[in-house]
């Protein structure tokens, strides 16, 4: 497309016609560049692998999805006066599209985290019952928060930054979103506002982060099950799996398990972690905790997160 | 306590000047910081040819017009709130709306063709020759939603519909908001250029220094006296009397200042400051010159009107407008 052709699409555009096809072709020549350049993992395509029907079908999502659905084609073309900035901004849309398809069905593992930790953290305390039950900071206040999605949101920007795995090329479905202590801060964060329930600190989570409500759990229960998995998909799903496992162990827990793993008495762990033998075995219950809900696939994760794990250390 | 324009915001003196309400306001205080650390070393450059404006009548308050600038590659989708002869005050429309916060106006897909965001915090004057072309027309609902969020937010009280409000330093919202303002700069400069003083040779001047050039090689250069030059900026000089039409255009151009009405209304207002007639009255000459007293020249205002009319539309002729 030359920069003519394309100010006479972007005319005819903004006057209220159809995207030209050498537009939409242009769009192609983006998706197929961003690919083959920008070196993107496999996981990002639809289909494990980049090939050309691969790239065909991210644009064809993207082009329904994004820039006619949303709206964007005509706001990118309202703002790009050149072809050349027009591809810059597609490139970006594109991008943004790929990273958001791999945040789908989070919820849902998040939901369990969010869950576990007010129940197993002492700094949270909760009273009532059912999906009433209201939790407070031990040492915070006791009042219920009682604002609006607006006022929850404001509370959870206050914040400040937080480090998001699903950000990460090797996460994926089962990414936890945020890691343990960043979860724990969160929620914490939260509770300094008033009393909540587990369902409105969730809220908070999917207006902060912008996560999708969770995907059917037909489509859970197909992502973890391996023997229905070819080779390539079942690869990055235990990649998942390993990433998901190593942010949510704690440093303490991750200690332990290399400790159990060099077969170190859970004494002298003790002592080389500076804590009691109680929390030890606490943490011993976590880990494995962590490891039953992997099902089938626990000993190949256990044995990558160890990998990973003396990587780091060494 | 109410938030100060954005282009006084990134003004060079303001982290001083509204050292204040900075203490007070979280996001001012983001802005100004980010523009402080971002401050861009200046490079002249004559001004670049602005794109030609769609056929059509200018903007109007509820229009929806893309701006240009200088310095930016893209256009800068924005929504007319008012417009005058020279100017139009503009609030931007962001398709990016992850940002939103209580300064925020949200508007929904039926109004844009996609969902937009409406800064009001980044509301400004451009130069009306900034104006590109229309792509949408506001409801006369979303116009006033939108006037009546920018009085608001400049009267100190909540912006309704707003977002969600800011309530910490560490909301990294404020980083956003700093980055986006750093990003819209380019967009209001060539207004504020053009409105620090209400003459043209003072705004010659300022500029002048900004870009570093010597007032003698940069007379020499034009080919007009350092010392008619340097009375034409410290606002003393009729350039009516002193400077030819084709030299101001030459030094408009050359400074990098954007070629708008703006421009030749302050050359319209230095001429009717300063002109004066030639000619001395001729009433008691003997009686003067023995008190020796010399007459001062007579300020005719109507001789003045006429040359200044004259020298605005001579110099909007060589900028082209």
């Amino acid at each position: 497309m030359t920069d003519a052709e394309y100010a006479s699409a972007r005319a005819a555009v903004l006057a209220g016609g159809d995207p030209p096809a050498e537009l939409m072709a242009d769009c192609l020549r983006t998706v197929r560049l961003l690919v083959r350049t920008a070196g993107l993992p496999p996981h990002y395509s639809p289909v494990g692998v980049w090939s050309d029907e691969a790239m065909d079908e991210v644009c064809a999502d993207w082009v329904a999805v994004r820039l006619v659905d949303r709206g964007q084609l005509l706001a990118m073309l309202q703002r790009a006066p050149a072809l050349r900035v027009f591809r810059r901004m597609a490139e970006t849309s594109v991008r943004q599209h790929l990273v958001d398809g791999l945040t789908r069905s989070q919820s849902a593992n998040l939901y369990d985290r969010v869950a576990r930790l007010l129940d197993e953290t002492e700094r949270f305390a909760g009273s009532g019952s059912g999906s009433g039950r209201l939790w407070r900071l031990a040492d915070g206040p006791d009042t219920p928060f009682d604002g609006d999605d607006r006022q929850l949101l404001g509370v959870a920007w206050a914040m400040g930054e937080f480090h998001v795995i699903r950000y990460d090329a090797e996460a994926r479905k089962l990414s936890p979103l945020l890691e343990a202590e960043e979860l724990e801060r969160f929620v914490g964060g939260l509770l300094e506002a008033g009393t909540m329930t587990t369902g409105t600190i969730m809220r908070a989570l999917r207006l902060r982060f912008a996560i999708e409500d969770p995907a059917p759990a037909g489509e859970l229960d197909a992502a973890a099950d391996a023997s229905t998995r070819p080779d390539p998909e079942a690869e990055v799903v235990i990649a998942e799996l390993v990433t998901a496992t190593l942010a949510e162990l704690t440093t303490r827990q991750a200690k332990v398990l290399i400790g159990i793993d060099n077969g170190v008495p859970g004494r002298e762990l003790a002592v080389q972690l500076g804590c009691s033998t109680g929390t030890i075995s606490h943490e011993r219950g976590r880990i494995a905790a962590i490891l039953a809900r992997l099902g089938t696939d626990a000993p190949e994760v256990l044995k990558r997160v160890l990998d990973a794990l003396f990587t780091e250390n060494a | 306590m109410t938030c100060s324009p954005f282009t006084e915001l990134c003004a060079t003196d303001a982290s001083t000047t509204l050292g204040d309400h900075l203490s007070g306001c979280p996001r001012c205080r983001a802005i100004v910081a980010r523009v402080d650390e971002s401050e861009p070393a200046l490079v002249h450059a004559p001004t670049p040819f602005a794109p030609q404006p769609a056929p059509g009548p200018p903007p109007e308050p509820g229009g929806v017009w893309t701006f240009w600038a200088p310095a930016m590659d893209e256009y800068v989708v924005a929504a007319v709130l008012e417009s005058g002869a020279d100017e139009v005050l503009i609030m931007p429309l962001l398709a990016e709306t992850l940002w939103a916060s209580e300064a925020d106006i949200a508007l929904d897909p039926g109004v844009l063709g996609y969902a937009a965001l409406a800064p009001v915090w980044a509301s400004d004057r451009v130069l009306v020759e900034q104006a590109v072309e229309t792509v949408s027309v506001l409801s006369e609902q979303h116009l006033a939603a939108l006037t009546a969020g920018y009085d608001a937010f400049y009267a100190g009280e909540p912006v309704d519909p707003g977002g969600a409000p800011v309530l910490s330093d560490e909301d990294p919202r404020l980083g956003a908001h700093a980055a986006l303002a750093d990003d819209l700069r380019p967009l209001y400069s060539p207004w504020s250029l053009l409105h620090v003083a209400e003459e043209l040779g003072p705004v010659l001047e300022q500029r002048r220094d900004e870009v570093g050039f010597e007032l003698e090689a940069w007379s020499e250069q034009l080919d007009v006296e350092p010392r008619i030059w340097r009375a034409f900026e410290a606002g003393e000089a009729d350039p009516y009397a002193a400077v030819p039409v084709p030299k101001l255009g030459q030094a408009v151009r050359g400074l990098g200042l954007l070629r708008s009405r703006r421009v030749v209304e302050l050359a319209r207002a230095s001429v009717l400051a300063h002109h004066s007639e030639e000619r001395v009255t001729a009433a008691a000459p003997q009686a003067r010159r023995r008190r020796g007293v010399v007459p001062p020249r007579r300020r005719d205002p109507e001789a003045a009107r006429a040359a200044a009319d004259h020298y605005a539309a001579a110099l909007e002729k060589e900028l082209g407008l």
